[in-house]
């Protein structure tokens, strides 16, 4: 799986050879972890993924995927002084698990956004560990929270299923409780 | 309840990405009083979610845990009935 991920991410003429480096590492750290989980988005968007440096005004946070352009928009004032690992792990989750315009249980309305955001947050810091002054700290105690009421499991499944309707379905359930 | 904490957090998400303050405090407060039996030791991300060994900015739950204690204190002063167990 990964040998077949480097031949892909060779074939890309978008990405330096440090970053693919990069990217290389964290999807292997990923793929160790959850061995799982379906890498076919991946494999597909790595063809043509690409790093733009993006406005300050438009991109907020050091770096952010953006499923339509499968571009990974970097805010260049932001990533110099910011764990670029983390950031990039975090960009990463959003490109295995991107759908259309948007990833994780997250739909195209955004309605699910800052639930989806703690999760891929709470995913990242598994993966390679949190970082000092977190910006999604409020996002990953509210998913921690909501997970308690309808379950870790629903978001998981969720999460690597695009299936934003899970989450609203097993919310709505909860009320009713 | 929940769709509404939902749309506050989506809400304060976008506020804070543009220097505005964080509203985790009223948010988990919904939480608290929807759903008690969660229990005030899950009102942090636990170390599932910090990672033994990593870093963690004290400053943020801190805060969050007196304003916390801050709340419950008024809810049992202002009701037997809503004691948290």
């Amino acid at each position: 799986m990964i040998e077949e991920i480097k031949v892909i991410l060779d074939g890309n003429e978008n990405l330096t050879l440090e970053v693919k480096d990069n990217l290389l590492e964290l999807i292997t750290i990923f793929h160790e972890i959850f061995k799982d989980i379906d890498l076919t988005t991946l494999k597909e968007r790595l063809k043509t993924l690409k790093i733009k440096r993006e406005s300050m005004y438009l991109v907020k946070m050091p770096c952010k995927y953006i499923p339509h352009n499968n571009e990974i928009a970097i805010n260049y004032g932001l990533i110099t002084e910011a764990d670029a690992r983390h950031w990039l792990m975090h960009s990463l989750l959003g490109v295995i698990t991107a759908k259309d315009n948007h990833y994780g249980f997250n739909d195209e309305s955004d309605s699910l956004l800052a639930l989806n955001e703690g999760y891929t947050e709470i995913l990242t810091n598994n993966l390679v560990g949190d970082i000092d002054n977190n910006f999604f700290t409020d996002e990953i105690i509210m998913t921690n929270l909501i997970s308690k009421v309808i379950g870790e499991d629903v978001l998981y499944k969720a999460y690597f299923s695009n299936d934003a309707e899970m989450v609203v379905k097993s919310m709505a359930e909860a009320e009713v409780k | 309840m929940l769709i509404e904490v939902i749309g506050d957090m989506n809400s304060s998400y976008e506020n804070r990405k543009h220097g505005g303050y964080s509203q985790i405090g009223n948010m988990q407060a919904k939480i608290l009083e929807a759903y008690p039996q969660i229990g005030l030791e899950n009102f942090y991300a636990d170390e599932y979610y910090f990672p033994l060994g990593q870093k963690i900015e004290p400053g943020t739950l801190e805060n969050l845990k007196a304003e916390l204690n801050e709340y419950q204190a008024q809810i049992n002063l202002s009701s037997n009935s809503k004691k948290l167990s």
